[in-house]
């Protein structure tokens, strides 16, 4: 009975596509269905006859998330079981970046078609800089994930919301989601459509690549990176490499010699934003 | 034969599994059968662009000493280390270096922050 009572409360979100993966998301819980579609809305549609469907259900005092026909472990935290659903997401994302692009680590933003890449190992205050340089007019394309094409090195945007932590969720507090408390009491999947620069879905000219590095308090310090130590890093931060061996190897140079490279060490993220720009042009 | 054991009569050879790309001089190179990525500078680029098999250690040296007119002894010295260093990455022919083949049917793993579930 609880269980087809709860299913009477379900709300599921269209259809979306990321990258080559369709999926869903359903819960009991309303707001959090309408936020994370919004959050989503930026994405082409998906199939919804080939959407894997993800969500999270309330079972007594505690949830339940599940991805497609995998099941996560109930927890009394709602936080933690949608985390392990965004973790299963992407996890499926990065699975169908097949041999057709080069799928690295980072996020890309753009002015018009001129576009920023920002890319780094985790917690290196990559989706924070993405967030702010949105938030400064440049059209968000993405976080977590970009397409390079193995035929010239451009890049295609792929508007997943960013996911902010920590420190960047007292600089960005005005994307705060609904029920924060409740969901993302760690990590704040935000609507990207509320960053002033809108956002970009499709192909990007690539023309500068940032490889941050978040430092406590340290002033915005910029300097160039040498191609070939950029296109290392591409590669170090890329997916899919391995199964596309040289033509990989190949479409990362192609993307580093169309782009001004530059590290970034910095803890002040307007600064931050304003070394880019001033790099960006 | 094992990196140390590389003299001049050696001639080097990149195995075919390492594909290169040239970016404003340094050479990145990347080799599928161990999934390791290595860069050189412009002057080790410039010595390995030679490691064609013809050629020995000691051929090479002297082309090139000869094309920038640098003393002989000092130029095989820095062939041998470029050689040296390359075998050691298990980029030559030949050279039992330190990394190792990666099993193709091995998937290399995702980063942790994929791989590995959220713990909070």
């Amino acid at each position: 009975v609880s269980a087809a009572v709860s299913a009477l409360h379900t709300r599921r979100t269209p259809a979306f596509r990321l990258l080559a993966h369709d999926f869903t998301f359903e819960s009991d819980d309303t707001v959090l269905v309408e936020h994370l579609a919004a959050c989503w809305s930026h994405l082409p549609a998906g199939d919804p006859a080939k959407a894997t469907a993800y969500g999270v259900h309330a079972e007594g005092t505690k949830y339940r998330p599940f991805a497609g026909s995998v099941r996560g472990a109930r927890t009394e935290r709602p936080n933690h079981a949608l985390a392990w659903l965004l973790w299963s997401l992407n996890q499926a994302v990065a699975a169908t970046a097949g041999d057709g692009v080069l799928l690295v680590h980072g996020g890309v933003v753009a002015a018009g078609v001129r576009g920023v890449v920002v890319t780094a190992s985790a917690e290196k205050g990559k989706s924070t800089l993405l967030t702010g340089l949105a938030r400064r007019g440049l059209a968000y394309g993405g976080d977590e994930f970009v397409a390079v094409a193995l035929d010239g090195g451009g890049v295609t945007a792929l508007p997943r919301p960013p996911a902010l932590e920590g420190m960047a969720r007292e600089l960005l507090a005005e994307l705060e989601p609904p029920n924060a408390d409740a969901w993302f009491t760690t990590q704040w999947t935000v609507d990207p459509g509320l960053l002033a620069g809108g956002v970009i879905n499709g192909p990007v000219e690539p023309e500068v690549l940032v490889v941050p590095r978040y430092w406590p308090d340290a002033p915005a310090v910029i300097k160039p990176l040498t191609r070939a130590d950029a296109l290392t890093i591409v590669l170090r931060q890329s997916f899919n490499l391995h199964g596309l061996g040289r033509i990989g190897l190949h479409a990362a140079a192609d993307l580093v010699r169309r782009c001004r490279c530059v590290e970034l060490v910095s803890g002040d993220l307007e600064a931050s934003c304003d070394a880019v720009l001033e790099v960006l042009g | 034969m094992i990196p140390a054991d590389i003299a001049g009569e050696f001639r080097p050879s990149l195995r075919a599994s390492v594909a290169a790309e040239e970016v404003d001089g340094d050479v990145v190179l990347y080799d599928e059968s161990t999934r390791s990525v290595h860069v050189l500078n412009g002057t080790a680029a410039a010595i390995a662009s030679c490691f064609d098999g013809a050629g020995t250690i000691r051929d090479i040296a002297g082309e090139v000493a000869e094309a920038f007119g640098q003393p002989l002894d000092d130029v095989l010295a820095a062939v041998l280390d470029v050689a040296r260093t390359l075998g050691s990455a298990s980029l030559l022919d030949g050279v039992e270096g330190e990394v190792a083949p990666a099993d193709p049917d091995d998937e290399p793993p995702p980063p942790a922050w994929l791989a590995d579930p959220p713990s909070r």
